[in-house]
């Protein structure tokens, strides 16, 4: 808020991208996951107990007080499990990284919530902004 | 609000208009929806150096980990809440301790805290409640795999940093 109050004081206008990454949690891939952690440096112990974490992951599906048989479920980390946060924020690292490139060209901030992210950039008006 | 128990969903229909109308039919439609499949691609080479060398898990951040955690979560497939965890650690800690220590020194989840019960509900305010994707699953995790979860997000936070 800051920032846009700022913006306007100079005479320009702020303008602010909301993204949800759409379906983000249960597309979480486990070998691009793996594979940033290990770019990243991450203890080899910790990469590989994450790996495994992943794979072979089964539900039982309880749907009208009915439970169901155990299924496979092939990728995405368990919503509500504690290690969801920082793992997606890990994952999610690859696509910011990109974007903060561009953002030193334009001045634009990145703010994120799990998977809700906002950019916020300061134009003379909305046709620069969109730029 | 429905009672559990009642056969409340409605049969669903696909997106090339299948009607689903058995239990094990709608299932399989809200599995698609929520669960999706990866697409295939080469399988990565299991990195084998560092093995046994990882960060050492003290008994003070297992300790953490299972306190920090709101005693209100709902159970797991084992049905055992974090009450239940928390006296079972003023019993015998250096079990849990021991068992997590050597999942993290072998780098394994156990099976048993990898099954999930998924519990099928309609998200509010929908028109039409006869397709899928207005249905949500709720993942419920053993609570003392969470515990082991909550270890390992705090040593990643902790690396990362």
């Amino acid at each position: 808020m800051k920032r846009v109050e700022e913006a306007w004081g100079r005479g320009n206008t702020e303008a602010v991208l909301l993204m949800d990454v759409k379906g983000a949690v249960p597309h979480v891939a486990k070998r691009n996951l793996i594979k940033r952690m290990e770019e990243m440096g991450f203890e080899a112990n910790l990469v590989r107990w994450v790996e495994n974490f992943m794979e072979e992951r089964r539900v039982n599906m309880w749907m009208d007080g009915k439970e169901g048989d155990s299924m496979d479920v092939e990728m995405g980390v368990p919503q509500g499990s504690p290690v969801l946060p920082v793992l997606f924020v890990i994952y999610l690292l690859g696509l910011f990284s990109r974007v903060e490139e561009k953002e030193e060209e334009c001045g634009s901030e990145g703010i994120s919530f799990v998977d809700d992210v906002a950019w916020v950039v300061e134009g003379e008006d909305v046709g620069e902004c969109t730029q | 609000m429905k009672l559990w128990g009642q056969p409340s969903t409605k049969a669903l229909r696909s997106r090339d208009g299948v009607v689903a109308g058995s239990w094990g039919d709608k299932e399989e439609l809200i599995k698609e929806e929520v669960f999706p499949k990866p697409l295939k691609g080469v399988e990565r080479k299991v990195q084998e150096e560092g093995w046994g060398m990882g960060k050492t898990i003290t008994d003070k951040d297992i300790r953490v980990a299972l306190f920090d955690q709101s005693v209100k979560k709902a159970p797991g497939p084992d049905k055992l809440r974090f009450k239940a965890i928390r006296l079972l650690w003023e019993w015998d800690a250096p079990r849990i301790i021991g068992i997590i220590k050597v999942a993290f020194r072998l780098g394994i989840h156990p099976q048993p805290w990898k099954e999930a019960k998924g519990v099928v509900i309609p998200k509010p305010n929908k028109p039409d409640y006869g397709v899928a994707k207005v249905y949500m699953v709720i993942t419920l995790l053993s609570c003392l795999g969470k515990v082991v979860e909550k270890v390992s997000a705090n040593a990643i936070a902790e690396e990362y940093e």
